[in-house]
């Protein structure tokens, strides 16, 4: 009898790789995405680095050169001449110069632009450090599955002790802009082979389990983080990649409640949309769900988000498509943080089977 | 895609064509990668190498070229090339290859009969991991192929964790059983 083992597909040939690369998807949406965008960054470096590539290299005849000697000499002179003739005319009267309000416009804009990109770095950088501006948080949220799906989410979070809970059900969506204005009362389960998509996240502190509220089956999922684990990194180091592709460095995530993390700690929202800074705008402030939020944009609408100015998490965010259909959101439907938070709930498992 | 109707789309929306080209053959384009970079390299090595080869694909393309066919073996050339410079930087700069593994990784030209009989098992193997069908044919390649987490391959499958673990176990089940009818363990 022949012994095989799963790893004789690596370092495979060609025709291997091939159909490796037909039978199963390398990446999942989300990171198709970022890969994408990532790419877009560098194609459009590229065009300006290259812009003149092809061109065969243009030689000067010496006589064009001395030429050009000479010029530059001539030219020279006269700047000499014009300083001293400049400086003569100096101690006339001030109104000889002129109006001084195209200089200040021109200032004003150039001030406005780089207080605009200040802004936007001071929020940004809040979004990635928002696990520094509270201890704990509880709230409810819907966020977009795949297909015609949604996941509804209320969790509990104590960054201090790392625990958790998480309610998750899984629903099938009649229209997703009824489920972004909050109608999901009617919203039905999915259903697998007489198992439903509705458990319990549950980070006790040490580990992080999962049960399953239809087989009522726990599983281990992997140890919890700790707050500590997650080392804040200073701002000016936060850029990571070479200067013409830059990205955000992420910090580990220490909320152990994955399904609310894109918006408790909204990393990811960062990479996939607020990137390249040229790409988008702050466009005001507005109230939303009792917070003060920033709201921001796309600047080809491709998506809108409103973002709490005092923590940085992203409370509302939907992306359309290139044909305006929506394919991404998360809309966070209530949220409060430290004293006016629920206390993580003691879950008790007692009932379950252990793997 | 064929080399005509990229050069179609060039023509008229440069940024769709590349767009197109990229969701077509990314997955192509990774596999090569992260078949040639995994032992050396990290998954944002094998992140950039993919995105490399994709920047010297649209650079470099001749637009005025009269090919036909598909543009996959242009893609799968570069590819090879790239992900083999790759190899060579990572494991100059000394990026975590023992020597032992470095050396299983360079391949032999000493062996034929075991390439050859390698080569055959793996047509074998994934023949019957096909034949499991998907998303079970998914999960296994990967979770054993690509290494990733129940968590992950959720999201490719569509699928919670949950499920894909107890899918991922009967998959093995029946893959080990399909293989012992051909004599083969796993």
């Amino acid at each position: 009898m022949k012994k095989l083992d799963l790893k004789i597909l690596e370092n495979a040939d060609r025709q291997t790789v091939e159909r490796l690369a037909e039978l199963c998807p390398s990446a999942g949406e989300r990171e198709r995405k970022i890969l994408w965008r990532r790419l877009e960054s560098r194609c459009k470096d590229y065009k300006y680095a290259y812009s003149v590539q092809g061109v065969e290299a243009y030689k000067s005849s010496h006589f064009r050169e001395l030429l050009n000697a000479i010029a530059v000499c001539t030219a020279f002179i006269l700047v000499i001449t014009g300083s001293i003739f400049g400086l003569k005319r100096l101690k006339a009267p001030y109104n000889t110069l002129s109006p001084s309000v195209e200089i200040t416009t021109t200032a004003a804009t150039e001030m406005a632009s780089n207080d605009k990109t200040d802004a936007q770095t001071e929020l940004v950088l809040k979004m990635l450090n928002s696990i520094d501006y509270y201890d704990k948080v509880s709230g409810r949220l819907v966020e977009k599955g795949n297909g015609d799906t949604f996941n509804d989410v209320k969790f509990e979070v104590d960054l201090t002790t790392a625990r958790s809970y998480s309610h998750i059900r899984q629903c099938w969506s009649d229209s997703h802009e009824s489920v972004i204005n909050g109608n999901i009362s009617s919203a039905e389960l999915i259903k697998d082979e007489n198992e439903t998509y509705d458990f319990i996240r549950y980070s006790d502190g040490n580990s992080v389990y999962t049960y399953n509220l239809s087989s009522k089956k726990k599983e281990y999922i992997s140890p919890a983080v700790k707050r500590t684990e997650s080392e804040k990194i200073p701002d000016d180091e936060r850029r990571e990649g070479s200067s013409k592709n830059l990205w955000w460095k992420w910090r580990t995530d220490p909320l152990n409640c994955e399904y609310a993390s894109h918006s408790l700690f909204p990393q990811l929202i960062v990479s996939i949309s607020l990137e390249d800074q040229d790409k988008w705008q702050i466009v005001g402030s507005q109230t939303y769900i009792g917070r003060e939020c920033t709201a921001v944009s796309g600047k080809d609408g491709s998506f809108t988000a409103l973002i709490d100015k005092q923590t940085g998490v992203l409370l509302k965010y939907v992306a359309t498509d290139s044909n305006g259909e929506i394919c991404d959101y998360i809309c966070v439907q209530s949220i409060a943080f430290d004293d006016e938070a629920d206390d993580v709930r003691e879950f008790d498992f007692t009932e379950s089977e252990a793997d | 895609m064929t080399h005509s109707e990229y050069r179609l789309l060039l023509k008229t929306n440069r940024t769709k064509a590349q767009q197109t080209l990229f969701n077509e053959y990314l997955n192509y384009v990774y596999a090569i990668a992260y078949n040639r970079l995994h032992r050396c390299g990290s998954r944002e090595d094998i992140g950039d190498c993919v995105l490399d080869v994709f920047m010297d694909v649209f650079s470099s393309y001749d637009e005025k070229c009269d090919f036909s066919g598909d543009v996959k073996g242009f893609i799968g050339t570069v590819a090879f090339r790239k992900a083999a410079n790759y190899y060579r930087k990572l494991c100059r700069n000394g990026v975590g290859v023992p020597l032992d593994e470095y050396a299983e990784a360079i391949p032999s030209d000493e062996n034929i009969a075991v390439s050859t009989e390698n080569s055959e098992l793996r047509t074998i193997l994934l023949d019957l991991i096909e034949s499991l069908g998907k998303p079970d044919s998914t999960i296994i390649i990967e979770k054993f192929y690509y290494g990733r987490s129940s968590l992950e391959i959720s999201k490719i499958v569509h699928i919670s964790p949950i499920m894909v673990r107890v899918r991922c176990s009967r998959a093995l089940k029946k893959l080990r059983k399909l293989l012992a009818d051909k004599d083969i363990t796993m």
